[in-house]
């Protein structure tokens, strides 16, 4: 069957790095688009990935594989903190690690609309970031991702020019706060990183 | 870009203008901005993209990180303060910056940060200087003390972009992408 299923295993499959281009709209309540950025993303199993916007505004966002670093330049602040579990239930890691994808959510297909085929992830986490993420699938492979927060804001993202196993900058998925940047947030030790509690 | 010279808050004019400006901004008491917020104690803190709805006495503050930290939306108002997306259950306390510090560990002076993130000077003393633009570069108040690091000088009166608040060991900052005013 070419169900979403299908689909997203034929994406992932021999999947190492990979890299694409993104438009992300956040919408508040009642449906208006609230935020709306681009720009791109570098992911590689298992635990790394690099989400840098770059309109309207710089941001970037990188996770080493123990912490996740946020840094806007133009607030001049690094924001660290440990890879824990709950970035392993951000839709953004699943689609880092798709071999996690059972163990971690309950997976179902959604049928088609708006030109794609459609696999709903809902967290098997205590209390999930989000309600469920729900992957689109289309003629160019994995072109949506939807997910809907604790606020009940949806948040659709549009990715395009996906290269598969591309050969990233050595930095890719580093970060290293620059100068005079005001870093917070919890930078343990490698020796004492372990999962965040809620 | 920070302005270049900068002058005290003493020169009659400069004081006349931010007067001009507050007894003009002042009565519009509906307004709404979409910003990126960052917020710390110097040790740890959150960031997000920050949407504020000012109604009245009334507002909404939705601060949403996705990705990377916590969504959640404060209602506050002269009769308490509602936290929701933090837990299952709305949280809530009769004061809305308690209910923040207490529930996120954020220390925002929201009741005054509704005049300074607009370039108003909030109740009570405050001590003023200003850039070469004639705009305020710092405003101090209440012990904390606010840069105003950009404006948007494209609209009448004038209103902060980039506005740098701080008072050992909290720091607010926030860049303001869109401007909503009647």
């Amino acid at each position: 069957a070419d169900g979403a299923r299908a689909r997203l295993d034929a994406f992932a499959k021999g999947l190492g790095a990979v890299s694409a281009h993104f438009a992300q709209t956040v919408y508040d309540v009642n449906g208006q688009p609230a935020d709306r950025t681009e720009g791109t993303l570098a992911l590689s199993a298992p635990r790394q990935f690099r989400w840098e916007t770059t309109t309207p505004y710089k941001q970037l966002i990188v996770a080493d594989g123990m912490h996740v670093w946020i840094y806007d330049p133009e607030l001049e602040q690094v924001t660290v903190r440990n890879q824990g579990v709950e970035e392993s239930h951000s839709p953004l890691t699943v689609l880092t690690d798709l071999s996690q994808l059972d163990r971690e959510f309950k997976v179902s297909e959604q049928g088609s609309r708006d030109g794609c085929v459609w696999l709903r992830l809902k967290s098997t986490a205590k209390d999930p970031q989000f309600e469920y993420a729900d992957l689109g699938f289309g003629p160019a492979g994995l072109e949506r991702m939807d997910f809907k927060d604790t606020l009940g804001n949806r948040t659709e993202i549009r990715f395009s020019a996906w290269q598969r196993n591309p050969k990233l900058p050595a930095g890719t998925f580093r970060f290293t706060p620059p100068k005079g940047a005001d870093v917070i947030g919890d930078i343990t030790p490698e020796a004492e990183v372990h999962p965040l509690g809620h | 870009c920070a302005p270049v010279a900068v002058r005290r808050g003493g020169d009659a004019e400069l004081l006349a203008a931010q007067a001009a400006r507050e007894r003009a901004l002042a009565p519009l008491d509906r307004w709404s901005l979409t910003a990126r917020i960052v917020v710390s104690n110097g040790k740890d803190g959150g960031s997000g993209t920050l949407e504020w709805m000012q109604d009245g006495a009334e507002y909404t503050f939705v601060v949403r990180a996705p990705v990377t930290g916590k969504s959640f939306r404060l209602q506050g108002g002269p009769d308490g303060a509602v936290l929701e997306g933090l837990d299952t259950q709305p949280l809530r306390d009769a004061d809305a910056e308690r209910l923040l510090a207490r529930e996120l560990g954020w220390h925002v002076p929201l009741a005054e940060l509704a005049a300074w993130v607009r370039g108003l000077r909030a109740q009570g003393p405050a001590e003023l200087a200003f850039g070469a633009d004639g705009l305020p570069s710092t405003l101090e108040q209440d012990g904390w003390r606010v840069e105003y690091r950009d404006w948007y000088t494209d609209r009448q009166p004038p209103l902060p972009q980039k506005v740098f608040a701080e008072r050992a060991p909290y720091r607010v900052r926030v860049a303001i992408e869109r401007w909503q005013l009647p």
